[in-house]
């Protein structure tokens, strides 16, 4: 066996591996102790092996973790409720904690006591639009205040059930609809109140239109109004 | 297993001991005590010579080495019985298990192989003085096992293992764990599969064709595996065989 032979058949790892028969070892180990370069690559390999086998079994007791960590990441990564875990759900519940009790702490309280409160705000009487008025009736009002708009139904509703009252926002949109049924001789009138918030500058216009018994719908009263909200 | 170098020039009768100072064809240090002569009765021990700082790893084995080795000059004897002694050491603990028995064939066949050198015509081919020693040694084996029987074990169960007295200076002891971190470094960078594959193979010493079949592998894959980690780790071991400074270096 030469140099290049016992390269090409990687004889020093077969040596090493203990893979060669008796006349391979022994041609080998011949040629190993005329050899400078075989005989270094050897020794390297037993002091190698001989360290690692030293080195492996303490390597083994931290290592072998290695494969069961990398099946519980596989795990993880295919568990679709992972997100339901502590980890993860506990802040969530604790900022959803917060939200429910600063909303039943602060805002709901703060809601009752405006709806129950008695307020004083202006009513703002409409007065029907004529034809060819192009003069829009102006009101003012503030966020807080709102609209307040009294009778918005005709005093006599002959000939129908019920009504239905629109508002059109400036956009020309309805922004709220309505049907209520006529009122009986003698009942009260209906006021209209709309919630300063809602409210933005522009025209606006209030329908009223009659529902008979076959419910056809008929134009009684159209208002239009300039409005301007201010803080 | 360590491979302490043994140094080259026995008593008559005695032994190849190990100097303080010899090295696995490291070089040199102190001044050799008590050499008589090189080969006919010499005193036993030695240390390396000073002032010679060349390392011997690589030295050819050529008329002129072996004409030193026969004039007795101590710094080709001591790389002569470092080099030779790790390569026996190889050798001989795939057949032996006995430490005791492996140093006593080491020691005959150095004694052999002195013995021949001395004589008048000595060793005809000296660029073959490697294959000659393995050579010696395996007649030695051979007879050893002509001796016992063929199915008789050559080691002697009964006999107590030499104590390891040798001691170790602190550059050794350093080099010895540069080599630790060396190899736990190399380790480390395998994969696992890779790791499990080495300590399978070396410490479980578990058949090689049914780890291959375990692992998925052939044996190709283990063979390049053990080579490519061989290779990593010999620059620091050659880096520390060519330290002049490096005394008793094992293998």
């Amino acid at each position: 066996m030469n140099h290049s032979e016992a390269l090409k058949q990687m004889a020093v790892e077969r040596y090493l591996l203990d893979e060669m028969g008796p006349d391979a070892r022994n041609e080998f180990e011949e040629h190993m102790f005329d050899c400078t370069e075989c005989a270094l690559d050897v020794r390297t390999g037993v002091v190698f092996i001989d360290e690692a086998k030293k080195q492996l079994p303490k390597m083994a007791v931290v290592m072998d973790a290695g494969p069961e960590l990398a099946e519980k990441a596989a795990k993880a990564r295919r568990d679709w409720f992972a997100w339901l875990r502590p980890v993860y759900m506990a802040p969530v519940m604790a900022a959803l904690l917060l939200v429910v009790g600063y909303q039943n702490l602060v805002v709901l309280p703060g809601l009752r006591t405006a709806a129950n409160e008695p307020s004083l705000a202006p009513s703002t009487p409409l007065r029907g639009a004529t034809r060819g008025d192009g003069d829009h009736q102006k009101l003012t009002t503030t966020v807080v205040q709102g609209l307040s708009i009294p009778d918005v139904l005709p005093a006599d509703g002959t000939g129908y059930v019920s009504y239905v009252v629109e508002l059109v926002n400036p956009q020309g949109k309805t922004a709220w609809s309505k049907t209520v049924v006529v009122p009986q001789a003698g009942e009260p009138g209906l006021t209209l109140t709309i919630p300063g918030r809602v409210l933005e500058n522009g025209t606006y216009m209030l329908k009223v239109a009659g529902v008979d018994a076959q419910g056809a719908r008929t134009p009684v009263a159209t208002s239009t109004f300039d409005l301007t909200v201010t803080k | 297993m360590s491979f302490f170098p043994t140094v080259a020039i026995p008593e008559r009768g005695g032994r190849f001991a190990a100097g303080r100072g010899a090295s696995s064809g490291a070089s040199l240090g102190p001044r050799t005590r008590g050499v008589r002569s090189a080969f006919k009765d010499a005193v036993l021990y030695s240390s390396p010579s000073p002032g010679t700082r060349r390392t011997l790893q690589f030295h050819s084995f050529d008329a002129s080495y072996v004409e030193n080795l026969c004039a007795g000059d101590v710094a080709t004897q001591d790389h002569f019985v470092a080099y030779f002694s790790s390569l026996l050491q190889i050798k001989l603990r795939s057949r032996l298990r006995s430490a005791q028995r492996i140093e006593d064939v080491c020691q005959e066949t150095f004694a052999r192989v002195f013995a021949t050198l001395r004589r008048d015509g000595g060793l005809r081919q000296p660029e073959r003085l490697g294959a000659f020693v393995n050579s010696t040694c395996n007649n030695i084996l051979f007879e050893e096992y002509r001796a016992m029987g063929r199915n008789d074990s050559l080691d002697d169960e009964n006999s107590p293992e030499p104590v390891d007295n040798k001691s170790r200076n602190a550059l050794e002891i350093a080099a010895s764990r540069q080599e630790a971190d060396k190899v736990r470094e190399i380790l480390r960078e395998l994969p696992q599969r890779d790791r499990d594959l080495l300590k399978a193979v070396f410490l479980e010493e578990r058949d090689r064709d049914e780890v291959c079949a375990k692992f998925g592998v052939d044996r190709e894959y283990l063979r390049v595996l053990l080579h490519r980690a061989k290779q990593g780790f010999k620059t620091e071991y050659v880096k520390r065989l060519g330290n002049p400074t490096m005394m008793g270096a094992r293998a």
